[in-house]
């Protein structure tokens, strides 16, 4: 509506008296272009609305205000998020980062980026783009097919195994609910823990459809230990849960691989998008509360991504 | 039966044939007719005689009612107690103890569990003073189910409503409702549902002092105005009761919202407020109204005033703040059916700490779903819903302290004059709607305040002036005007020429 009066004041006075369907006679349209007789300057916003922001604003999944006791940024707990953090540290890119949760973001999931110059908002899937015009990004072909592959194993497999771990065995209840519920109310957060187990239920059943069922129609767990909470399933040998953490294994195991000894994946000179996206599972697979559980188990074994790991973490000054 | 009867058969004849009309009415007249007489025969005597022993000490020995069914004994017994206590009865003379009667009736009626005929006989005691008092009445239906459109400010819906009355036969109601609309008005689209269960209950069988308890879950589309949807699911406990001052409300409110469903251009200031908050939080609100109607006072006034405090102490939830609005309103009969009405309003809220003990936080800054909002054809004319105050790109954002007045004449249409509910009004309004700087951290939350009070004093008001017409509906106000803003904010949204507007509290 905004626009649209804009555009009927700036039309000259010939178009704007075409297009209403009274016309004004001149001296009514004079007296009325009068008012209002005094217009004072817009005033502040209060001081929850964010204002005078002079860098691009990443908005993620973090703790807190999303700084450490010494103010410096922290880490997202999320893949995605940590992903294009790590991705604008390594494009020499200054941003700040504001703690948000998935209804603050256009496209229904974090993160988002705003631009400081006209406050543009920009969904994660048009990131790259945004990233790549106004930073110093390495030099990736990420449309070769074989890097393509490889990103691919990293949404499906190593993913799994994490949606795997955080929603459906007793790390929900030790880890996820805190991080994923901002209320502090245990009614409203009972609710949303419903609906967050469901959601990631939902998202396994279907990347994998052969173990669908017993994922949909198994009890979620409280208690029981995180290997055999979901039981397996009527057709196959092996449980949802053994199946996700082989893939998790064999996944990672091929990344080593490719890695070998270079400093970067794919003999890079500096680590670019791909290493980003492998750092926010790799990292993340390896914190606090993770550990002791298999998914913490499997990627502490793989030396040679720890490594790297090490390497990625210096580069983007985390 | 005035004709005399042959034999059998004729009696059968004379019932099977059909009854002269004519004579039935006739007779149904008369029949009336003498109730009539006989009625006010009694209620002249019956006048007589209390005016002559007006001041004769008399006790009243006991209440009965009649035509009880689902109403429990202990329940009558509690309202009666007052009227029959040894303390009144000392001092009764006839003409008190018929007020104390009266009073009874009065609060038999205000349960809303009878029909509004309740008859009252009095009869004369085993002793001389003594009087007895039979009362008559019949119960209203149990189940009340209403269902119906609704249409609004440019929107239109349907409600299904369910009250079962008297529940548990001491006045009790449960109540339950379903209600949406959605439609297209000129600045978007908005919808709405909502749903509600309440339970309520008058304590010391007194009318005025009610309790309920209840639970809702609405959604509300703000985004015409501020490009969300807030979805708001939650339980609430309330207590109204009446003072010598006025009428009390003292409410819980436990609420869960989320601000979600932004659109795809919301500005980063609701951005930033999306998601969830708990608030739990004690609202009292006192009403003193002494104006003659609601909807169109022609005298009286009105005195209201609201207090919220939110997360303080142990009321825990997301949100903490103290929060005050508080309004009045005058109104002056003049010459000719002419009146003039004069409203002030004002509101602030400050964020106050969030828990207590170790845990407690520093006060935080206002989210959008608490601020106030100002501005609308209810409250400033002249301006869009929402139209004053902050503003980040097209979203209003509230503020967190206002103050708005508006100045009224109503002048009675020619030919209609002043009983109908038809005015012609000439209308001043105007306000101001500021945030707060800073919060919390870095400021002072009494500095901020008193900056945001100094900010209001700024400038002249944003005002629009105008004409119109208003129609006092029954059930609700409607305006159309002619208003133009003379005084605004540069980011403020005015209204030039016609709005209209539907409500109940008017400014």
């Amino acid at each position: 509506m905004a626009t649209l009066e804009k555009q009927h004041s700036q039309s000259g006075p010939a178009q704007s008296q075409s297009k209403s369907w009274l016309p004004i006679p001149e001296p009514v349209k004079k007296l009325f272009d009068s008012f209002p007789v005094v217009t004072y300057p817009a005033q502040q916003l209060p001081a929850g609305c964010p204002r005078n922001e002079k860098l691009p604003t990443l908005w993620i999944f973090t703790k807190g205000d999303g700084l450490d006791a010494n103010g410096r940024e922290l880490m997202s707990f999320n893949p995605s998020c940590l992903k294009w953090q790590t991705y604008l540290r390594l494009s020499s890119l200054p941003y700040r980062a504001v703690p948000s949760s998935n209804h603050s973001s256009p496209s229904g999931a974090l993160p988002f980026l705003i631009a400081p110059e006209n406050s543009e908002t920009i969904p994660s899937n048009k990131l790259m783009q945004w990233i790549k015009k106004h930073g110093n990004p390495p030099e990736e072909d990420l449309e070769d097919p074989e890097i393509k592959a490889l990103l691919a194993l990293v949404e499906t497999k190593l993913r799994d195994a994490w949606l795997y771990t955080l929603y459906l065995t007793p790390v929900f209840w030790s880890l996820t609910q805190d991080l994923y519920t901002s209320t502090s109310s245990s009614l409203a957060r009972l609710y949303l823990s419903h609906e967050l187990q469901q959601a990631a239920r939902q998202e396994l059943a279907n990347t994998r459809p052969l173990l669908a069922h017993s994922l949909l129609t198994a009890p979620l767990s409280y208690t029981a230990s995180y290997s055999s909470s979901i039981a397996p399933s009527a057709t196959g040998a092996t449980s949802p849960a053994e199946e996700i953490y082989a893939d998790l294994e064999s996944a990672l195991q091929a990344l080593e691989t490719i890695l070998g000894d270079d400093n970067w994946f794919h003999g890079a000179d500096r680590p670019g998008y791909f290493d980003a996206a492998v750092f926010g599972y790799v990292e993340l697979m390896g914190m606090e509360g993770l550990r002791e559980t298999r998914l913490g188990e499997v990627v502490a074994g793989c030396r040679g991504l720890q490594r790297w790991r090490e390497g990625v973490r210096g580069r983007a000054g985390w | 039966m005035a004709s005399t009867l042959r034999n059998d058969e004729d009696v059968f004849d004379r019932l099977a044939s059909a009854i002269d009309p004519v004579v039935t009415s006739e007779r149904e007249k008369a029949v009336q007719e003498r109730v009539r007489a006989q009625y006010e025969k009694a209620q002249k005597r019956l006048s007589e005689l209390i005016d002559s022993n007006s001041t004769l000490p008399v006790t009243i020995s006991d209440i009965r009612i009649h035509g009880i069914k689902k109403t429990r004994e202990g329940f009558l017994q509690s309202v009666f107690k007052e009227a029959l206590s040894a303390e009144k009865q000392a001092d009764y003379t006839l003409k008190t103890a018929l007020e104390a009667l009266q009073k009874t009736t009065d609060k038999l009626h205000r349960f809303g569990i009878f029909h509004p005929t309740i008859n009252m006989y009095l009869d004369r005691g085993d002793a001389p003073g003594v009087i007895s008092a039979d009362l008559s009445v019949s119960e209203r239906g149990r189940l009340m189910l209403n269902t119906g459109t609704e249409i609004g400010n440019a929107e239109g819906g349907g409600y299904l409503n369910g009250t079962i009355r008297n529940v548990f036969g001491g006045a009790e109601t449960l109540y339950a409702s379903a209600s949406s609309a959605t439609s297209t008005a000129d600045i978007g689209s908005r919808a709405r549902s909502a749903y509600e269960v309440t339970f309520a209950t008058p304590l010391f069988a007194n009318p005025d002092t009610v309790a309920d308890i209840g639970a809702f879950s609405s959604t509300r589309s703000n985004h015409h105005v501020s490009s969300h949807e807030e979805a708001s699911k939650g339980v609430k406990a309330g207590l109204k009761f009446l003072s010598k001052c006025g009428n009390h409300e003292l409410n819980y409110n436990g609420v869960w919202r989320q601000v979600t469903n932004l659109s795809a251009d919301a500005s980063t200031s609701v951005r930033a407020d999306a998601g969830d908050s708990v608030k739990s939080s004690i609202t009292h609100t006192f009403t003193r109204d002494y104006r003659d109607s609601t909807l169109l006072p022609t005298s009286g006034y009105l005195l209201k005033n609201s207090t919220e405090i939110a997360g303080f102490g142990p009321l825990g939830g997301d949100v903490a703040f103290v929060k005050n609005e508080a309004e009045v309103q005058h109104a002056i009969q003049l010459n000719h059916g002419m009146s003039f009405t004069a409203g002030l309003r004002a509101g602030v809220m400050c964020p106050l700490p969030l828990g207590f003990g170790e845990n407690q936080q520093a006060p935080k800054a206002s989210r959008i779903n608490d601020r106030f909002f100002l501005g609308g054809a209810t409250d400033i004319r002249g301006f869009r819903e929402n139209g004053l105050g902050p503003r980040d790109g097209n979203d209003s954002v509230g503020g967190d302290l206002y103050v708005a007045g508006g100045a009224s004449m109503f002048i009675p249409l020619p030919r209609l004059g002043a009983q109908s509910p038809f005015r012609f009004q000439a209308f001043v309004n105007g306000g101001r709607l500021v945030g707060m700087q800073s919060t919390g951290e870095k400021g002072d939350v009494k500095t901020s305040l008193l900056d945001a009070v100094r900010e209001i004093g700024i400038g002249y008001p944003s005002m629009a002036a105008g004409v119109g017409l208003v129609y006092a509906h029954p059930v609700a106000r409607f305006e159309l005007n002619f208003a133009l803003p003379v005084v605004k904010r540069e980011e403020e949204k005015g209204r030039k020429g016609l709005q209209f507007g539907v409500g109940i509290n008017f400014l």
